[in-house]
């Protein structure tokens, strides 16, 4: 017999089988077979709605293949501050990368240095502060406490959800949010750092103890670093930055 | 191993939970929970001479054990809803894709009343605290009514003919442009069940979700109709009946219109080598579950994401993100080429870590491990580690002990070691490997501490797939959520140097759960979990007729937890979780395994993108 106490028993069908209208019964799911089991399910995007719902959006959202999917990761893969995705399926096209088109929101992209704690900042947790935008039209209501101010936490961990991972990096929307009111970054060491005015639509790599510069001018702090260090060494160890 | 694992995945999977299942799976359910086999070995028969475990066992079983009677109404139930997919269905898609409802009001009896219990639509988003920052993403979605399924038949006084009842749908189906090519319908049978199980061929009532896909003007439209059922009496010659829908509700109706499709897929523009990699659906070979993944980072340092596409057949390749959505294969000139699954180590796994702590994240694919040298290239320093890198279902980083090191946590769903013997997992529920996940405390230098059993963290000889970091609490501490395949998940609150302690979230099963994320979904400053598992509509239908009172309580329940599909955990921010479930989460993935948060239309609420199905074999055959 089969029961939730035992794998291995076979049950024979109890009843009718219409095996020539394609109605099929497995006695035992080790039993090899070619029929479909859970075949052709449409991967689903999921919108958040408040807090409190999930909508099932997915034929908007483009990206419902009913490939047989297994890992999924996300990042902005094309610069354009949208959050974009990469699929990963045994069978129904193995890798397929979907961009990101709705309309183009404020962002910002926040990556960490850490000095005591761990270098990339795994475990941070950043809290940020935005001014949810007011809006005539609709009549800007502020929220229950009576404040404008939108909050987001995010936790820095590289999540590995199922043969996949994401980059060690918080990307966040801030939809028609024009600065950062305030972040507030709380590091794996207990050490926080509060930074206040940060502007969006920015790669913001902040330091530990440090301040927040953009991406750009800490690939350039780098480079001038291993340039210099380059320029100690005569022993050609490699560098690191 | 490798062939184990997916095995026994695939166990589970077939065991039941499969979505369409009435098909086949019809009968999953009801025969691996319920039934009765080979009753000459006495299953019932117990007797004195029993030892007392054999005894406790016996009576067990006798619990589990469904009457022949109501094994058999379970298999002939569920082979008319096999007819009605099969033979009803069909017709139904096809009047509803073409708009051509008119052509239904054959199903329906003369003397047939009608009721629309939904009302009005209302707009469910935009609402006003999802759009704080964001008034407009071009997205819309109406509701009317609830769609959760009803425990019995409709009532039969409604105001509505069938024509009037009819019009109710051709309205929803008005939202697409017409012609069978703008509109694209789906039927799922949710509920089938006699009125009195004794009489098949008295009254029965039905649940249908009717599904609409397609476009109006170029621009998506999606509709979703619930639909009850009071149908006089079926059999399985029900596809060639006529007239049988007595009474019916339209209970639910949502709508979701976008002004634009919020993903186009790129793929064969982005520079990535697709046809190399395995695809069962192109593929001659054996079924495999399980074919490689793809792991994101910036491992060159420009700001720029990558890919590490790992695969079967073709080992990892790294493919360098330009930034205009398009990559570059570096594989060979970042000294990562020649690493094709050899025939003894065909697990395949990766993971980027910044092991060594220099800022530039390291990589461990197959059995290998290779640090980054930041200059674009990478060297292998598996000779120089004394990490086991062996046979794993998936890996999480963090510095869980905040010694400024990253650690690594290692999930395993089978044996890993040479010799090394996994318990035989007998029961679907709650059966373990006796095979833990190890925790892995770097000390610096490539030597790792294998702390699993100092920290308790091998959550319980489980079969685990995937595990996550998050803080649980407020201590500062990375705290670990690691799924259990046939069990309740495991919350491992990091209190280390002491053990961790292990809490159950799931007050009675976890679902037999593949993948997990973490993020803060409710923006209260908490990070919440959502979880993968299996969702069976099958399961869920068959369960519905089956009186829990004459089953195992306990059981009943874990089955049912293991139904329902995925699952969101708010955290209270005390160490419990408020667990949503169902329609209000869009619970009913599939067959679901990995799945990510992340702010797809930027305004601030984390949205999902969740994966499913198991194995794909024919289109517009049966499915189990």
């Amino acid at each position: 017999m089969s029961q939730p106490l035992n794998q291995r028993e076979h049950c024979p069908a109890a009843g009718k089988l219409d095996e020539e209208d394609g109605e099929f019964w497995l006695e035992n799911p080790w039993q090899a077979h070619d029929k479909n089991l859970s075949a052709f399910e449409r991967n689903r995007l999921l919108l958040n709605v408040g807090g409190r719902r999930l909508v099932d959006v997915s034929h908007a959202g483009g990206a419902d293949i009913d490939s047989d999917s297994r890992g999924v990761a996300v990042g902005d893969f094309n610069g354009d501050g949208m959050i974009d995705l990469v699929v990963r399926s045994s069978g129904g096209g193995p890798l397929r990368l979907f961009l990101n088109r709705a309309p183009r929101t404020h962002w910002a992209i926040l990556s960490l240095r850490g000095t005591r704690s761990n270098r990339l900042g795994l475990g941070a947790r950043l809290r940020l502060e935005v001014e949810a935008p007011k809006d005539s039209e609709v009549g800007d209501e502020p929220d229950a406490a009576g404040s404008h101010t939108f909050v987001i936490t995010r936790e820095l961990f590289p999540v590995s959800s199922f043969l996949s991972q994401l980059p060690s990096r918080i990307h966040v929307g801030l939809g028609r949010a024009t600065r950062i009111a305030r972040l507030r970054v709380q590091w794996p060491s207990g050490h926080v750092d509060e930074l206040t005015n940060l502007a969006v639509d920015r790669h913001w790599v902040i330091e530990e103890g440090g301040d927040a510069v953009t991406f750009e001018e800490f690939r350039a702090r780098t480079e001038r670093a291993r340039h210099k260090a380059r320029g100690a060494q005569s022993d050609g160890a490699p560098n690191r930055s | 191993m490798f062939r184990m694992r997916n095995l026994s995945v695939a166990i589970v999977l077939l065991l039941g939970m499969s979505t369409a299942a009435l098909f086949s799976g019809l009968i999953h359910w009801p025969s691996a929970p319920f039934g009765v086999r080979r009753p000459s070995k006495g299953v019932r028969g117990g007797g004195q001479h029993v030892p007392a475990g054999a005894a406790a066992r016996s009576r067990l079983r006798s619990a589990l054990v469904l009457s022949e009677a109501d094994r058999r109404f379970l298999w002939d139930t569920e082979h008319i809803g096999f007819k009605i997919e099969r033979h009803v269905f069909p017709a139904w898609k096809a009047a509803i894709s073409g708009g051509r409802l008119v052509e239904l009001g054959d199903f329906f009896a003369a003397n047939f009343t009608g009721r629309d219990a939904a009302g009005q639509l209302r707009v469910a988003y935009p609402d006003a605290s999802a759009a704080r920052l964001l008034r407009d993403d071009g997205m819309k979605v109406l509701e009317a009514g609830r769609p959760e399924p009803p425990v019995g038949p409709p009532a039969n006084n409604g105001d509505l003919s069938a024509e009037a009842f009819l019009q109710r749908l051709a309205a929803v189906r008005g939202r697409f442009d017409a012609g069978s090519g703008h509109c694209r319908a789906s039927i799922g049978l949710v509920r089938l069940s006699p009125l009195d199980r004794d009489h098949f061929d008295g009254p029965w009532w039905s649940y249908w979700k009717v599904h609409m896909a397609g476009e109006r003007s170029g621009m998506p439209v999606e509709a979703t109709v619930w639909l009850h059922l009071r149908t006089s009496g079926l059999d399985e010659n029900v596809g060639d009946r006529r007239k049988w829908i007595e009474a019916a509700e339209l209970r639910a109706v949502r709508i979701v219109e976008g002004r634009r499709y919020l993903f186009q897929e790129v793929t064969a523009d982005s520079g990535i080598d697709v046809d190399a990699l395995y695809d069962n659906w192109r593929s001659d070979g054996p079924f495999d579950p399980n074919t490689g993944g793809v792991y994101v980072a910036d491992y060159d340092q420009d700001g720029v994401l990558d890919l590490l596409i790992d695969d079967r057949l073709t080992g990892p390749r790294l493919y360098r993100g330009v930034g205009d959505g398009r990559f570059v294969d570096v594989t060979d000139a970042a000294g990562l080429g020649g690493l094709r699954p050899r025939e003894r180590a065909q697990w395949v796994l990766s993971c980027w870590a910044d092991l060594d702590n220099d800022g530039d994240v390291d990589l461990i694919t197959q059995d290998r491990l290779f640090e980054n040298r930041g200059d674009g290239t990478f060297r292998d320093r598996t000779a120089d580690t004394n990490l086991l890198i062996t046979p794993a279902a998936g890996y999480a980083v963090a510095d869980f002990d905040g010694d400024g090191l990253v650690d690594l946590y290692v999930c395993h769903s089978g044996p890993y070691l040479p010799g090394q013997r996994a318990e035989e997992r007998v029961s679907w529920i709650d059966g373990g490997l006796g095979i833990d996940n190890v925790l892995w405390r770097n000390l610096g230098n490539w030597q790792f501490e294998d702390v699993t059993r100092r920290a308790d963290a091998g959550a319980g000889g489980s079969s685990c797939f995937t595990a996550v970091w998050f803080h649980a609490n407020r201590d500062g501490a990375p705290d670990l959520l690691a799924i259990n395949e046939f069990g309740r998940n495991a919350l491992l609150v990091n209190r280390f140097p002491k053990p961790f302690a292990v809490q159950a979230i799931d007050p009675v099963f976890g679902g037999f759960s593949m993948g997990v994320t973490t993020g803060d979904f409710n923006n209260d400053g908490w990070n919440d979990l959502y979880v993968a598992n299996m969702y069976s509509k099958a399961g869920n239908r068959i369960l519905s007729n089956v009186d829990p009172q004459r089953y195992d309580r306990t059981l009943y329940e874990k089955i049912r937890e293991g139904t329902i599909g995925n699952k969101l955990y708010l955290n209270r921010g005390d160490g419990t979780f408020e667990v949503l479930a169902g329609d209000a989460i869009a619970g009913d993935v599939g067959w679901a395994y990995g799945a990510n948060f992340a702010d797809f239309n930027g305004d601030g609420w984390l949205d999902l993108y969740a994966t499913a199905g198991f194995k794909s074999e024919r289109r517009g055959e049966p499915d189990g």
